[in-house]
């Protein structure tokens, strides 16, 4: 996602231009904007809601709110965290939904899907350790560790201070460690 | 730790078809809410202009001012005649000229308007102050040719906002005094 804007340039449009088309309401326009950032925002979603039917979801409400935003967005850096930012907001607010229709959806529930991710056996490693976090915990983990951004970054997506990012950081690097460590013992 | 956990991140990888499936249901959503907001705000605009057509409608009828009537019994055939004609007759009613609209705000076309006959009540500013009481019996010096004595009280004025003319007349029949009967 960093260099967004040097890949849509080297495509032969800029962003700006993309930009501009995609305000005007064009399909296509909305199409190459929403490509450069809906891969991180899909896998961002996919850890935080450990559940693929709740991260499109979760990613389809993005798309929506970054189409709607365009006009505010300037350059792509502020961009980038800004979509980072309604993606774990947005990923909040779908999981306290789900945590309040739960139990309807269990009467309701039918045969799983097979699960089209590929790595979808890694992807339930990482998402078993994951669900040990809280949601905060997990948050700071996936956009710290897995996106590589610094702590302050990180503060400015959640709306907190860099301290409790990085106390967050803390707590959930302890528990993946004892985690992982049960997981080797048992092997 | 951190290296596993890093590579089984990079390892993830969602399908296209899921990719282009989730933007596609994006997109029509989008285009369904702003479909819906067109027709909300089409039906908001056709109230509001139903609305502001009804209180016009209602309101209207109220604001235009009552046209003077004039009591034709007293002053005889020649007073039946129209209302304008009549108000312009009595005293101290001259119409007013309208003012220009390509004579603009230049000096020479305001003086020019300045030298035609204006109301009695603006050419003698001391009258346009005094009380109505008093007016009203300088009005009622003027004496019928039938030798009946008339007390009028004629009020001619413009709206500023809208520029309609009101003019409000009270008229009073007296029988003259009778040479000591009583």
């Amino acid at each position: 996602m960093k260099g967004a804007s040097v890949a849509l340039e080297q495509g032969g449009e800029s962003w700006n231009s993309i930009l501009e088309r995609a305000r005007q309401g064009e399909r296509q326009a909305f199409d190459a904007l929403i490509a450069l950032y809906e891969e991180q925002v899909l896998k961002t979603a996919l850890y935080l809601t450990r559940n693929l039917h709740d991260a499109q979801d979760v990613a389809q409400e993005v798309y929506i709110k970054i189409f709607r935003g365009l006009n505010r967005i300037e350059d792509t850096q502020k961009m980038r965290s800004w979509v980072h930012r309604i993606t774990v907001n947005a990923a909040r607010d779908h999981l306290r939904r789900r945590r309040f229709w739960s139990p309807l959806k269990g009467i309701f529930r039918t045969a799983p899907a097979p699960d089209p991710v590929h790595g979808a056996q890694l992807r339930n490693r990482l998402a078993a350790a994951l669900a040990r976090l809280s949601f905060n915990e997990r948050a700071c983990f996936i956009l710290s560790e897995l996106h590589e951004m610094e702590s302050c970054q990180v503060a400015e997506i959640l709306g907190c201070r860099a301290v409790t990012v990085r106390g967050y950081l803390h707590s959930a690097r302890k528990k993946l460690r004892q985690h992982l460590e049960s997981l080797r013992e048992e092997t | 730790m951190k290296r596993f956990l890093k590579k089984e991140w990079d390892e993830t990888e969602i399908a296209p078809e899921i990719l282009w499936r989730t933007r596609n249901r994006a997109w029509q959503m989008l285009q369904k809410r702003q479909r819906q907001r067109r027709l909300s705000l089409a039906a908001a605009g056709a109230l509001a202009g139903l609305a502001a057509l009804l209180i016009l409608w209602i309101r209207t009828p109220s604001e235009v001012p009552p046209i003077p009537r004039l009591e034709t019994a007293s002053t005889g055939p020649q007073r039946s005649a129209r209302p304008e004609q009549a108000v312009a007759e009595l005293p101290g009613t001259a119409p007013r000229p309208e003012r220009s609209i390509e004579g603009g705000i230049d000096g020479a076309s305001i003086a020019h308007h300045s030298e035609a006959p204006k109301p009695a009540a603006l050419n003698d500013p001391e009258q346009a102050l005094r009380p109505a009481s008093q007016q009203e019996a300088l009005h009622s010096e003027s004496s019928d040719p039938t030798g009946q004595k008339l007390n009028r009280l004629v009020i001619n004025f413009r709206l500023p906002k809208s520029g309609v003319r009101m003019i409000w007349i009270k008229q009073r029949t007296s029988a003259p005094p009778s040479g000591g009967t009583g």
